[in-house]
């Protein structure tokens, strides 16, 4: 659905983008990952019709983006990072009134509007005025106002930043029920709540695509195995018995449940049975053995030589957020 | 269409705010006092004089509505990072410009609207033509036509409100101001500058009742020109 060869743009002399090329199929959700500059926000705008490239192309069903802008800016929904929206509008009036710029009819966008107020969660504030909703309500008019004309291709620049942990949950529900009929890019600096939402990765460097693919694909470049291995035991006695156990290259003691010992271990290969085995005949008593969350920062580590983007680990509020997604709905077409 | 969509929603920004009330009511304090002070003061007068003096006065109350009611435009949009609503829209900068542009000229109908009950008064206790009232009208609102584009296109220019003002201030004060060239420079420029003037030939035949079409050409052709300028700064700035 989505096509880009050889995105190139240039800010002055500064490459912001180098020869960038994936494509994107509806039904997806791509996570685009990146430190601040690797050129994730530019390429999104010009994904958007927004900005022109300086060379490549960016294709949507066959269609040049930037020949036939004002044509796909109808299929296409934009929400920059901090959602551009009149202060002075109600939630309702600002809604219908970018559903109109996009080319529907009031009718339209006035028979659309219950069911985007409510994918969004934005019930009970169709009548305050935006200026005076929070930040995650901002956000979430900014998801309507994205989603009005019923777009193709939906793009979000750091959809999640600036939320807390209940609006970060209530985000990736809303995320994830879009990505059910369309194609979906968002851009996070949130490491790990990327992986949760995404169906595939595209990590950018200093402007360069350095990898692309689910994180498994990704993880299996890493070339050792890692697993978080939880056991009935003595902490010090199981963190002795891993450092001088040969299949072990190392480990990490982690936050672990009452009564019990964790790990995070690296293996030279995927030795997961031997060492399950091997675990249970030392005498401790093997709980849990599983892929430790944070993956995705040894990935992107790996491909861009940099400091890993923050965690949800990192955030100031502990909450619980792989589960109780909101429930699923869908978009109607 | 669009230009229809987004000239009511800033013409809604200006009649739900405080702003457009504010600067509207400042205006006509200072066109009454001035009505007051200088059309009907000094002594007896003919009732198309006095016709004559509302309408110079009127003239830069006109062009001071559109300069302050033009700078917030596009400056506005850029400082909100609203720009962004209308560049993922299927609208072009032609839709963003005239958009725009109807919105400060409806905000300045409403002043010229405001301001009918001084020649209202005329017409009751003098005696003069309707013409005259009409031409004098369509000056002024050729007059904040032009000061409208001046301002929108110094709005495209720049990132804050307060630069665009100053900016459009010093453009409007400058064309108004070019006819003294004429007196310090040689033909063919005399003409030049003098044609070039944004007052000095161009408004007094109005406040007369004296409709000119070279004078509607001009306040045509500078409206135009301006405008075009401000599409091309935007279209400029957004592929950059």
């Amino acid at each position: 659905m989505i096509q880009v060869s050889n995105l190139t743009r240039y800010y002055g002399s500064l490459p912001a983008l180098r020869n960038v090329s994936f494509e994107v199929q509806r039904g997806e959700i791509i996570g685009l990952l990146g430190l601040n500059g690797a050129g994730k926000s530019t390429a999104l705008k010009i994904l958007a019709g927004v900005l022109a490239p300086s060379n490549g192309s960016v294709s949507m069903n066959g269609q040049n983006v930037t020949d036939n802008a004002d044509k796909l800016k109808s299929k296409i929904g934009f929400l920059p990072e901090e959602p551009p929206l009149y202060r002075d509008m109600t939630v309702t009036a600002f809604i219908v009134h970018v559903g109109r710029l996009k080319g529907m009819t009031r009718q339209q966008a006035l028979a659309r509007l219950p069911e985007v107020i409510r994918i969004t969660g934005l019930q009970g504030r169709e009548n305050q005025l935006i200026g005076t909703l929070s930040h995650g309500y901002k956000k979430r008019v900014g998801i309507a106002m994205t989603v009005i004309h019923d777009p193709e291709l939906v793009i979000l620049d750091e959809p999640i930043s600036g939320l807390d942990p209940k609006q970060i949950k209530e985000m990736r529900g809303v995320i994830r029920r879009l990505g059910d009929k369309r194609a979906v890019l968002i851009s996070s600096h949130i490491l790990s709540e990327i992986s949760k939402t995404c169906d595939r990765l595209i990590v950018l460097d200093q402007g360069k695509m350095v990898a692309q693919g689910s994180q498994e694909d990704l993880t299996s470049h890493l070339g050792n195995t890692q697993i978080k291995l939880t056991v009935r035991g003595n902490k010090g006695d199981f963190t002795a018995w891993l450092d001088r156990h040969p299949l072990v290259k190392s480990s990490k003691a982690v936050e672990a449940p009452e009564d019990c010992t964790a790990a995070i271990i690296k293996l030279d290969g995927d030795e997961r049975e031997a060492l399950a085995k091997e675990v249970m005949n030392a005498g401790f008593g093997l709980r849990l053995m599983e892929d430790p969350e944070y993956d995705l920062e040894e990935v992107f580590l790996r491909f861009t030589g940099g400091p890993a983007p923050l965690s949800t680990n990192d955030l100031p509020v502990s909450a619980d957020l792989s589960e109780a997604d909101a429930p699923t709905e869908e978009i109607n077409s | 269409m669009k230009s229809a969509l987004i000239a009511w929603r800033d013409l809604s920004a200006y009649l739900t705010g405080f702003y457009g009330y504010a600067i509207i009511a400042l205006l006509l304090l200072i066109q009454g006092v001035l009505f007051q002070a200088f059309a009907l003061g000094g002594g007896a007068l003919e009732s198309a004089e006095v016709l004559n003096r509302f309408f110079l006065t009127s003239t830069w109350a006109t062009g001071f509505a559109a300069w302050l009611l033009s700078m917030r435009a596009i400056a506005e949009e850029r400082q909100t990072r609203t720009e962004l609503v209308l560049h993922t829209s299927p609208v072009n900068d032609w839709h963003i410009i005239i958009g725009k542009y109807i919105a400060v000229m409806g905000m300045v109908i409403l002043f010229l609207v405001c301001t009918l009950h001084m020649p209202a008064m005329i017409l009751v206790h003098g005696k003069v033509s309707m013409g005259h009232v009409v031409v004098g009208y369509t000056g002024l609102f050729f007059y904040g036509s032009a000061s409208a584009a001046i301002g929108i296109f110094a709005s495209s220019l720049v990132r804050t409100q307060v630069f665009a003002v100053i900016l459009s201030g010093a453009l409007i004060a400058m064309l108004a101001l070019v006819f003294w060239l004429a007196s310090v420079t040689e033909p063919p420029f005399t003409q030049v500058f003098e044609y070039g003037a944004l007052y000095n030939k161009h408004m007094p035949p109005f406040h007369e009742g004296r409709m000119g079409l070279k004078h509607v050409i001009y306040f045509i052709t500078v409206t135009g020109l301006f405008l075009t300028l401000a599409q091309n700064t935007l279209n400029q700035r957004r592929w950059q």
